[in-house]
């Protein structure tokens, strides 16, 4: 796929639209959700998508294809929410400021005894809470989790030390975990 | 405590799926990026690559114009300045300015050769 996609950048470079309609097609989703995350609006996040790739299009001869495609082009619908969002920027330098010296490593996996039902209803409050985290912390959650990016990929895109998206992301789960206690005392 | 509720988190976090685009999106952005001029590679000559091609061009030719309209006692001036600077302790100066100047001739051109095999996708 990825020589496929080398070969469609190559021909969209040279002006090809059929060649970039379908770089349109395997990327939009990403693109969209990307947008969709960090902006948290859908209306707001497919006029930033679709300026995305048309300001992809007109730089594309540029595009040195020394970084990922993929990467390219987040960094732009990046730049585009950041537009929208000035406060994102400072937002996530304030993370530096706080960032943890050392972030603990996931816990390892323990069964959970809750049942389907109730499980499903917690996977579904976690969902509803993971959108209503502060815009920085959705951004990271959804670079790490939904477009599965390595931490220096988040941190190289974002223009961050590796050691303040470990903290982001550390500090996201533990608002979640913060939640996720409420909700299961009101559960009881 | 923490430990036990990792799990659901990590789970939820996961699990958190990507959003369905809008219907029609990818129509829609390939009518605008169609209606959109993209740079391609090739290559292409702007208003202003002619602009300049002119001035180059004329450069050669003013400077004649000028030297040949210009009033004998000046160009006698001229001629015995040029004297000055060719012998004597202006000499030195003279290497200098002539060296820097053709650094900077060969900077100029590094740049232009640069201007040139790279793509102006910005003009679009």
């Amino acid at each position: 796929m990825e020589t496929n996609e080398t070969q469609l950048i190559h021909r969209a470079r040279r002006g090809d639209a059929d060649a970039f309609e379908s770089l349109v097609a395997l990327h939009e989703r990403f693109v969209y959700n990307l947008a969709l995350r960090t902006l948290g609006n859908a209306d707001d996040a497919a006029d930033t998508a679709q300026e995305a790739f048309v300001r992809a299009w007109v730089a594309l001869p540029a595009f040195r294809q020394d970084s990922l495609f993929r990467t390219w082009l987040y960094r732009i619908v990046l730049n585009l929410c950041i537009n929208r969002l000035p406060r994102l920027r400072r937002e996530l330098k304030d993370l530096t400021h706080d960032e943890m010296t050392e972030v603990p490593e996931p816990a390892a996996s323990t069964p959970d005894p809750l049942n389907s039902l109730e499980a499903q209803e917690q996977r579904a409050f976690l969902h509803r809470e993971i959108d209503r985290l502060p815009e920085q912390y959705r951004l990271l959650v959804s670079l790490r989790y939904q477009h599965e990016l390595s931490y220096d990929e988040i941190a190289s895109l974002l223009d961050l030390p590796v050691g303040t998206v470990k903290t982001g992301l550390f500090r996201a789960k533990a608002r979640l975990r913060e939640k996720l206690s409420t909700f299961k005392k009101e559960f009881a | 405590m923490s430990f036990l509720m990792d799990d659901p988190i990590e789970d939820a976090l996961h699990t958190y799926a990507l959003a369905e685009t809008p219907a029609n999106f990818s129509n829609k952005i390939m009518r605008q990026v169609r209606s959109t001029k993209n740079a391609s590679m090739q290559f292409h000559l702007t208003w202003m690559d002619y602009a300049l091609g002119l001035f180059l061009a004329l450069l050669p030719a003013a400077g004649f114009l000028i030297w040949i309209s210009l009033p004998q006692l000046a160009l006698l001036q001229l001629e015995f300045q040029l004297q000055l600077l060719l012998t004597g302790i202006l000499q030195p100066a003279l290497v200098i300015s002539l060296a820097v100047a053709g650094l900077m001739l060969f900077s100029v051109f590094l740049v232009s050769l640069n201007f040139l095999l790279r793509p102006r996708w910005w003009l679009a």
